[in-house]
């Protein structure tokens, strides 16, 4: 059984398994594209409420460092920041540390997904009456009561569209660590294809099975967004 | 240490002081040199045209609006930019709004135990008591189940002070608690606050809705052409309660609020007035609400 250092690492301390380390050079497929899907969307979420509410506040350091990275991180080529995760990182790390590729980029696509959650969440937060918040202050609720109970249930809720779309990009663009070397589910289907004469004249059944397997994926995240849209809508209008 | 104690009886006595307060929007000077006193148990009505300052100036009680000089105290806590002495006020005084500000993604019942389980701490079966005791006073304890969207304006309007009242406030603040209503669900509402009133409440109610019109005069004549005949309009006003000659006529504090800039005023009426509705003019709460009942 084949399985990344982190997994067997965290494995091997609860459950006896025989399980051998590979590389991140070697870890790839689906499960690749998962593992970073889902880590990314997991992190980038909170992490964009964060933002969004820095670029909304009234404190100046705050909020002017929330827009650099907003505006940074928007107007910047994935492809770009995901090189910069591969090379350049390691001039900046001290030598030495060995930082996991693919660490490094699931931190990347958070950072990069999580600068448009931000703005989805904003708009959000935009759309919200003024009177939510002036309500929540007058009972005598704090910042982040307000925030965590009145002002983010609505406001994500609003924003949940949006949220899914960039969730649905960032899965779509796990493809592109294969530019810095990674085997996500296209170049390993490449790969055989060129190695293997049988595929001749049929080569193109494996990408559409990937891409059927994509859309399945992304077509079920879409849906179940629209299920919590109708299971939240409390308004009845 | 005498002196103390008698200042400390003072403020025992009087519920909202304002001393020369004086707010800007910018540059814009909203409020000028504003004084105030409020008794506890004292109902007052601020009431003046559209624009004058009116809900600036309720909104300042529980800094919602941020006062630039002057004083502030309620319930003995002077409102600077101290946190702590602006949450405690904020726990004291309950305010309604003029488009209710419910919360839409919450139940009737959650509405009303939110600020009590986080604010004050109070395990959530209690609040849950507390929230039908006062569901059922504003009469809608079946409706506590229900989102704010499928109630009509007048029962959210009562939800909304519920959940004011859950907080056990000191002081209620209304800003145009009726103006957003259909006529019909107006009464309802008022019905609601006449009850508060008559329970005690220290209020302040804001309006622009002038009840408390000289006989015949139309409260649209109040927004008339200059600022001076509207000044001189809104004084009379004040002085000359719009009640028939054969009801007793309640007797205002005439000291309308010092704002030269806008024409701000403040009805005053204290003492022991039982409040009761004058039914005969449904669509003018305020002359409705404040009038003293025949003898
Ligand atoms: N947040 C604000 N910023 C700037 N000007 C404001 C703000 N709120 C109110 N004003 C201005 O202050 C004046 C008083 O407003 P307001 O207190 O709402 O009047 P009222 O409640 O008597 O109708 C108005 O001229 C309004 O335009
Ligand atoms: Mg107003």
């Amino acid at each position: 059984m084949l399985a990344h250092p982190f997994v067997v690492k965290a494995l091997s301390g609860t459950i006896p398994f025989r399980l051998v380390p590979i590389g991140s050079d070697q870890f790839g497929g689906f499960l690749l594209a998962i593992v970073i899907g889902i880590t990314a969307i997991a992190a980038s979420l909170p992490l964009g409420i964060l933002l969004a509410l820095g670029r909304r506040s009234d404190m100046f350091l705050v909020k002017t460092l929330s827009v650099g990275f907003i505006e940074f991180i928007r107007g910047v080529p994935l492809i770009t920041l995901l090189f910069t995760a591969s090379l350049l990182l390691a001039y900046f790390l001290p030598p030495g540390t060995n930082f996991d590729l693919i660490l490094r980029v699931i931190i990347l696509a958070a950072l990069f997904s999580a600068a448009y959650i931000a703005e989805v969440v904003r708009g959000g937060l935009a759309a919200l009456p003024r009177g939510q918040y002036e309500a929540a202050d007058a009972l005598g609720l704090d910042y982040w009561q307000a925030q965590r109970l009145i002002i983010m249930p609505q406001a994500l809720k609003i924003s949940i569209p949006g949220i899914v779309s960039t969730f649905i990009g960032l899965f779509k663009d796990t493809t592109l660590v294969s530019f810095v070397g990674l085997l996500d589910p296209l170049r390993g289907v490449t790969q055989i294809v060129r190695a293997d004469i049988n595929w001749k004249g049929i080569y193109w059944e494996p990408y559409i099975f990937v891409g059927v397997i994509f859309f399945l994926i992304c077509f079920g995240m879409s849906r179940y967004s629209m299920y919590l849209e109708r299971k939240l809508k409390t308004d009845h209008r | 240490m005498a002196e103390a104690q008698k200042q400390m009886q003072v403020s025992d006595e009087i519920a909202i002081d304002i001393r020369q307060m004086n707010k800007w929007f910018g540059t814009f000077h909203v409020l000028r040199d504003i004084n105030m006193t409020v008794n506890r148990g004292e109902r007052i009505v601020i009431c003046g045209p559209s624009g004058s300052g009116k809900s600036t100036l309720i909104r300042c009680i529980n800094r919602l609006e941020e006062h630039q000089s002057g004083h502030i105290v309620v319930d003995g806590t002077e409102l600077t930019s101290d946190l702590k002495n602006i949450d405690k006020v904020r726990s004291e005084v309950g305010m309604v709004f003029q488009h209710f500000n419910l919360f839409p993604h919450l139940t009737i019942l959650e509405n009303l135990t939110l600020a009590p389980i986080w604010v004050r701490k109070t395990p959530k079966r209690e609040a849950e008591e507390t929230a039908m005791y006062f569901l059922e006073k504003v009469k809608i304890p079946e409706q506590a189940l229900k989102y704010p969207g499928q109630l009509s304006g007048g029962q959210q309007q009562r939800v909304a002070i519920a959940r004011s009242l859950c907080m056990k406030p000191r002081i209620m603040l209304f800003d145009e608690p009726t103006s957003a209503l259909d006529p019909e669900m107006i009464k309802e509402v008022l019905d609601t606050m006449i009850e508060l009133a008559e329970d005690g409440m220290t209020m302040i109610c804001v309006t622009h809705e002038m009840g408390f019109r000289p006989g015949g005069g139309e409260p649209g004549d109040l927004h008339g052409s200059g600022p001076d005949r509207r000044t001189e309009r809104a004084e009379r006003v004040l002085l000359e309660p719009a009640v028939r000659p054969d009801q007793a006529v309640p007797q205002p504090d005439p000291r309308p609020l010092t704002c030269a800039a806008r024409h701000l005023h403040a009805c005053r009426f204290s003492g022991p007035v039982p409040l009761q509705p004058r039914s005969t003019c449904p669509a003018r709460p305020i002359a409705f609400w404040w009038s003293r009942p025949k003898s």
